[in-house]
């Protein structure tokens, strides 16, 4: 390749660099699920290699080199055909997120009380995950604020990744009870290993980390726009909220409170959740390709009214020798606030 | 009773219940005992996500143990964090384990359920800095018979928990990391005082284009009124002919001179003012003094050293400045009675003066008739300083020309001339002048020039927002001008010199140069993390890696994992960057476009963590600062910071270069590595080879003579390298070949790179695949060590690796990686090369940036020989209603294609394969295509597509080319620039501008 070329994507599997040619997708689907990457390398013969568990690191290189791979995962399907192999890898979260990985039991005699979200994940992958190697990075390992307890938390077997995303839901930081802001799980590589994390949200008002217009980074974009619900009933209680402009929407809310009042008052914050992120954007884009989930980017669109700051809820990055292609979806997640309760 | 709660670091450790591997409390914060911390002496470090187990104990046996670690939002029933242990057997204790979370101090509550089933109340520390409020309202003193809460007093036997902090972690991102060099306004450093912009170019064009900038200025008014917010936004210009080539030197004085007209904004100057000039005037009655004994009004120094009495003396100030003592006043006495105390014994002398002063002593000369003559007496002084102030005694910080005596009537005065241009700032004479007994002065001292240039100060450049040549024609198509900035100081004394940091680079390829998108990266520093989930990211430090901190870009601090960034942390998270190529340093290729070159922007963050609570033992908790690289070997360990031990980071940088093949040479240069003023490998100046030199060799397949070993105690598979050569662009570099050697336990063995440095000739990094069998080891891992059999030495000279790279410095080992280089200069350009630093960069704190040249080669002198066909679309949308009328509007333009040809001719200037190179290497290309009126469209863009066709019947083969556009310009028929950049399709009218 010569000087001038943009884009030297390397995939590494194990301590081998692949020259050969490859295309493929790199999907972060956001909502706690595992990133993946999908790639066929145009050897047949690839084929041979011990693959099955082998680590991946992926490096985009767009633009200049990369410090650290844009992914890294274990192989966990191989798909040879007469031509090429295809690969299938997923990040580190294989080994805590599936019905095959290794899954946790929560009784009473055996039990995690005590122990915080991120304590637990520390815990379980360093005597159970990175026994051997380091599988899953807890370096970058931060608890929620405030923190879960997974005290009284008693399970049948079941993979651990589960146990935690059903009590992450119970993470919300409500110190602004107009802006909760709730935790997801992510992945982020410091050169090593990729490790596992929790993030809070991003406020909208936090400064963007991207910013995107036609003249910068914009390919094409599409958004749907959604009425948010503007009343809600549950627990005895019952919240209306504006003048419903749009007409009137509602929201059932479901769940165990102490009184009316506090039902009300998770009846309001579910309401306000409604109308934080209205816009569920679809962007094409040349720029961003390795922004964070949860960081927020700047549409500058001047005439369309869904210009202003937004949240990335997940991105997908195709590439084959061909070029790039970037997907970045924008608030594509909208919150209830039941889900997390 | 023993305590309740203890730590140990194993769970063998805690059900043996003994000292070995138990964390002792302390009085971390003075006044409360009984706190589990770090703590001096301690051998076993207290960290948060680190496991540790905790024996709880019971004074009779029970069923189950209750602990509220103190981690839930409160200690309420619903939000604490309980964790209850039932036990099969009732037993007096029981073994937990624990990981905390957070960084704060933690005071758990205990309770237990009695074989019974009846629960104790909570028990808990006394500590005042305790809170439960959410559990109970605070106790008084003593028992409570209802409370469910008991605060133990005693003797804290329940411990409370202050586990340290982790630093956090910087992650820095790009918006994009490919950018074309821009306005370096990072040139213009913060401690100028005046800076000015000027055009350099050492083209020979008879006609030169004028530059226009468009600055944001700054005065002098300004700031003296205590304002830093800059001036206005406006645009000057300056004349081709005052672009300066440096054939001659920089004149600042004068309206004629270059810093009036040749430096951006104009209008600076001073004027040279005649030497400054002093006058000391005596009064005439001295003149008709009777005699040396007793001067009517003149009272000699009576020898008492005093100061008091008849003294008589002038005090001299050298505002500033001091003299051979260290003073900085000088007490000029005069004696009347000759003979012991003549001139020339009596230098100035710092034991006779009060404290501050110097002293001298003059005798006044005598007339005939044994009078004192007023202008004797200033003769004698004059004499004095003449002869004496460069004298090895006197020193005093005036140079003096001479002077002249005067009587004039009954003026009797002495004019003392400053034999240097400029104001005396180093002397003030007069303030101590001391009066006679009737009051009138002896003297005055007054000043007749005060040699002070005249300062004629219009504005200084604060930032530079555009620049661009008025003709895109006028200079030849390889020619460059490189807008630069020198200091002229306040004075406006200071010269331009052709070493100055340039800030931008013009070209007929490039002749419009701002602060577009292209030429900036954002970077991002907010995706950084802390480790302790109360804990945010308060600060951020980016080392934009522009050498321009003229000194350390790191330094060591013991309280942290790693070396502190230079300079301001700010709680800025982002930061826009954009870099310009230079005059100096920049290699130009064979299409004289500047390499490609490397930026590797850094970051260290530093979390919100100050101290928790009092702590005294707050030494053992410090760790708030981000990691980033370093070469200390044995600064960043566990005993010397106070960390886990999984923290601790290691490294070594060594360089060897010996004229003698096989033999080293080797120096130690972690330290020099820190210094944007250092170079680790390489000459600092073309004068000399200096001691860092990377040796010349006579082929390019000899033995390597230089070598550059790296060690760290984590893998790295790519390596910066921060290159400041001391070539003028365009000048010749050295060929250089770059081999490299890992070490896998036994030998130094071969490994594959990708050299992205061109050969050390521009800064970039040298990547590889990490080697599986990468030892982790020392020194005595390459062969037997003492002797390796790679291309060099472990020792023969300098700093001997073995001293280094020991097993004390690094007990679990290092990976080592050996860099050789073999140069080949012509003539002595092996000097051009200059590394400053290098840095592992394989981590989430960096990121390497890529900086492309954006001036684009001339196609004007391809002969073409078929059409020249483009197209000028717009973007619209049609609504057409029911009865086929439509709406059109535009909602944009679109880039588009030039296409054209040429005959193979096949001749010395091969067109064909000219242009073949230019499709292989996407060179930027720009093509002027003249219309009937004579003006002018140029078109910038890449050959995309390149066909030939060879035809049959010996008729000559053709060539054809597709260009995708980037941008055109619209020129005058004389090369005038008449437009922006814009698209083939249309110009946009919203885009963005400083200037309107």
């Amino acid at each position: 390749m010569t000087e001038n070329t943009y884009y030297k994507p390397r995939l590494v599997i194990g301590n081998q660099e692949i020259s050969l040619g490859m295309s493929g997708s790199i999907n972060f689907p956001g909502s706690n699920q595992a990133n993946s990457l999908k790639c066929t390398i145009t050897d047949p013969e690839f084929q041979n290699s011990r693959l099955f568990n082998k680590e991946v690191k992926f490096y985009l290189n767009y633009g200049s080199d990369d410090g650290v791979p844009l992914f890294r995962g274990f192989i966990k399907s191989v798909s040879p055909q007469d031509t090429s192999t295809s690969i299938n890898a997923i990040d580190g979260r294989t080994f805590v997120n599936s019905q095959s990985s290794k899954m946790v039991e929560l009784t009473d005699d055996e039990n995690y009380d005590g122990y915080t979200l991120a304590a637990f994940l520390y815990d379980y992958i360093t005597d159970n995950i990175n026994t051997n190697k380091t599988y899953i990075g807890l370096n970058m390992l931060k608890d929620t604020n405030p923190s879960v307890s997974l005290s009284e938390t008693r399970v049948t077997p079941t993979p651990i990744y589960s146990v935690v995303t059903k009590k992450l839901k119970e993470a919300i930081d409500t110190s602004d009870v107009e802006n909760p802001l709730t935790y997801f799980i992510d992945m982020i590589d410091d050169g090593n290993s990729s490790n596992i994390t929790f993030v809070k949200e991003k406020l909208l008002t936090d400064s963007p980390s991207l910013s995107l217009s036609f003249s910068h980074g914009i390919k094409s974009y599409k958004y749907n726009r959604r009425a948010p619900a503007n009343f809600a009933v549950g627990g005895g209680a019952s919240f209306t909220y504006g003048n419903s402009p749009q007409g009137s929407i509602g929201l059932p809310i479901k769940g165990k409170f102490k009184d009316k009042n506090e039902a009300r008052q998770e009846i309001i914050k579910q309401v306000l959740l409604q109308y934080r992120e209205t816009d569920e954007i679809d962007l094409q884009c040349t720029r961003g390709h390795y922004i964070a989930l949860g960081s927020i980017v700047e549409v500058v669109l001047d005439k369309e009214d869904i210009g202003g700051n937004h949240r990335v809820t997940s991105k997908s990055i195709k590439f084959s020798s061909g070029g790039v292609n970037l997907s970045l979806k924008l608030n594509k997640k909208p919150l209830l606030l039941s889900e997390y309760i | 009773m023993s305590e309740v709660i203890k730590v140990y670091s194993t769970k063998d450790y805690a059900l043996d219940n003994g000292t070995t591997g138990r964390i002792d409390p302390n009085e971390a914060i003075s006044g409360h005992e009984g706190i589990i911390s770090n703590s001096e002496g301690a051998t076993l470090p207290y960290y948060i996500y680190n496991k540790y187990y905790y024996r709880i104990e019971a004074n009779e046996p029970v069923s189950e143990f209750h602990i509220d670690w103190d981690e839930g939002e409160d200690n309420s029933p619903e939000k604490a964090n309980i964790e209850i242990i039932k036990l099969d057997t009732p037993s007096f204790s029981t073994v937990t384990e624990h990981i905390f979370t957070e960084h704060k101090h933690f005071f758990p509550l205990i309770r237990v359920k009695s074989m019974d089933g009846f629960l104790s109340k909570w028990y808990t520390n006394d500590s005042s800095l305790n809170e439960y409020k959410a559990l109970e309202t605070e106790l008084t003193a003593g028992q409570n018979e209802f409370s469910i809460v008991s605060e133990e007093e005693q003797s804290d036997l329940i411990n409370s928990f202050l586990p340290s902090n982790l630093p956090p972690i910087g992650v820095l991102k790009a918006d994009k990391k490919r950018i074309y060099n821009g306005i370096d306004n990072d040139a213009i450093l913060s401690t100028y005082a005046y800076p000015l912009l000027y055009a350099y170019s050492t083209s020979t064009a008879s006609t030169k284009p004028n530059v226009v900038f468009t600055i944001q200025d700054d005065d002098i008014k300004t700031r003296a009124a205590g304002k830093t917010g800059g001036g206005a936004i406006k645009k000057h210009t300056l004349a081709g002919t005052r672009i300066w080539n440096a054939s001659s030197a920089w004149v600042s004085d004068d309206q004629t001179g270059d810093t009036c007209l040749s430096a951006v904004p104009t209008g600076n100057y001073r004027t040279i003012p005649p030497p400054e000039e002093w006058r000391l005037t005596v009064f005439e009655e001295i003149e008709t003094d009777g005699g040396a004994a007793s001067p009517a009004n003149v009272y000699w120094h009576d020898g008492s050293g005093t100061g008091t009495g008849t003294d008589r003396y002038i005090d001299w100030f050298y505002n500033g400045s001091t003299d051979k003592y260290g003073n900085s006043k000088l007490r000029m006495f005069f004696c009347a009675s000759g003979g012991s105390k003549s001139l020339g014994e009596k230098l100035p002398d710092a034991n006779d003066g009060p404290s501050g002063y110097s002293t001298c002593q003059i005798q006044p000369s005598l007339s005939g008739g044994g009078e004192i003559q007023s202008d004797s007496i200033l003769n004698d002084i004059l004499v004095f300083f003449i002869a004496e102030h460069d004298a090895p005694n006197m020193e005093i910080p005036l140079t003096i020309q001479g002077g002249s005596i005067t009587e004039d009537g009954d003026d009797h005065y002495m004019d003392i001339v400053h034999d240097a241009f400029g104001c005396t700032d180093t002397w003030a004479i007069g303030a101590g002048l001391q009066q006679t007994v009737s009051s009138n002065p002896m003297f005055t001292f007054t000043i007749q020039n005060d040699g002070c240039p005249i300062l004629t100060q219009t504005e200084f450049a604060k930032k530079l927002l555009r620049v661009e040549l008025s003709n895109a024609k006028n200079l030849a198509d390889t020619d460059r001008v490189y807008i630069k900035v020198f200091d002229a100081a306040t004075n406006l004394e200071s010269y331009a010199a052709t070493t100055d940091n340039t800030l931008a680079v013009l070209s007929n390829g490039n002749p419009i140069v701002d602060l577009s998108n292209e030429s900036i990266v954002y970077l991002d520093g907010t995706e950084s993390r802390t480790r302790a989930s109360n804990r945010d990211i308060s600060l951020y430090n980016f080392d934009d890696d522009k050498l321009y901190k003229v000194g350390a870009v790191q330094a060591a601090d013991t309280d942290s994992v790693s070396d502190l960034i230079s300079g301001t942390f700010s709680s800025t998270g982002s930061k826009e960057l954009s870099y310009s190529f230079g005059n100096i340093g920049d290699t130009l290729d064979s299409d004289s476009r500047f390499y490609s070159t490397y930026r590797l922007p850094r970051l260290q963050v530093k979390d919100d963590f100050t101290s928790y609570v009092i702590n005294e033992d707050s030494t053992y908790d410090t760790l708030t600062y981000s990691a980033i690289e370093h070469f200390a070997p044995s600064t960043y360990t566990a005993a010397g910071v106070y960390m886990p031990s999984n923290l601790e980071s290691r490294g070594l940088l060594m360089y060897s270069n010996h004229n003698t093949v096989n033999t080293a040479n080797w120096h130690d240069v972690s330290t020099r590595n820190l210094n944007d003023t250092q170079e680790i490998m390489g000459s600092a100046s073309t004068g000399a080879e200096g001691t860092y030199v990377l040796n010349d060799s006579s082929n390019l397949t000899d033995h390597p003579k230089s070598h550059l070993l790296m060690v760290q105690t984590d893998k790295f598979d790519r390596v910066y390298f921060r290159m400041n050569n001391n070539n003028a662009a365009g000048g010749a570099m050295p060929d250089v070949a770059i081999t490299a050697y890992y070490a896998n336990g036994t030998t130094w063995f071969p490994l594959e790179i990708i050299d992205e440095t061109q050969g050390l000739k521009t800064s970039g990094s040298i990547k590889f695949t990490t080697p599986h069998d990468w030892h982790k080891g020392n020194y005595t891992h390459i062969d037997d060590g003492s002797d390796w059999l790679g291309p060099v030495p472990a020792e023969d000279s300098g700093v001997d690796v073995s001293n280094l790279w020991t097993v004390a410095n690094f007990p679990d080992g290092g990976y080592g990686l050996l860099i050789s280089f073999t140069v080949k200069s012509t003539g002595t350009n092996h000097r051009n090369l200059k590394c400053m630093n290098v840095w592992p960069y394989n981590n989430p704190h960096s990121q390497l940036i890529e900086i492309m040249d954006s001036h684009h080669v001339s196609l004007n002198s391809i002969a073409i020989a078929q059409s020249i066909s483009f197209g000028r679309n717009s973007k619209v949308i049609s609504i057409e209603d029911k009865f086929g009328k439509s709406d059109v509007r535009k909602i944009g333009a679109t880039g588009g294609t030039i296409t054209f040809g040429g005959i193979d001719l096949g001749e010395t200037d091969d067109h064909r394969k000219t242009m073949v190179g230019y499709q292989k290497n996407a060179t930027p290309l720009f093509l002027d295509v003249s219309h009937k009126s004579g003006e002018i469209t140029r078109f910038f863009g890449i050959v995309t597509q390149l066909s030939e066709d060879h035809p049959t019947g010996l008729m000559y083969p053709k060539w054809a080319v597709t260009m995708q556009i980037s941008h055109i310009l619209e020129l005058s028929s004389t090369g005038a620039i008449n437009s922006d950049k814009i698209s083939i399709g249309g110009a946009l009218v919203d885009d963005g501008k400083y200037l309107l």
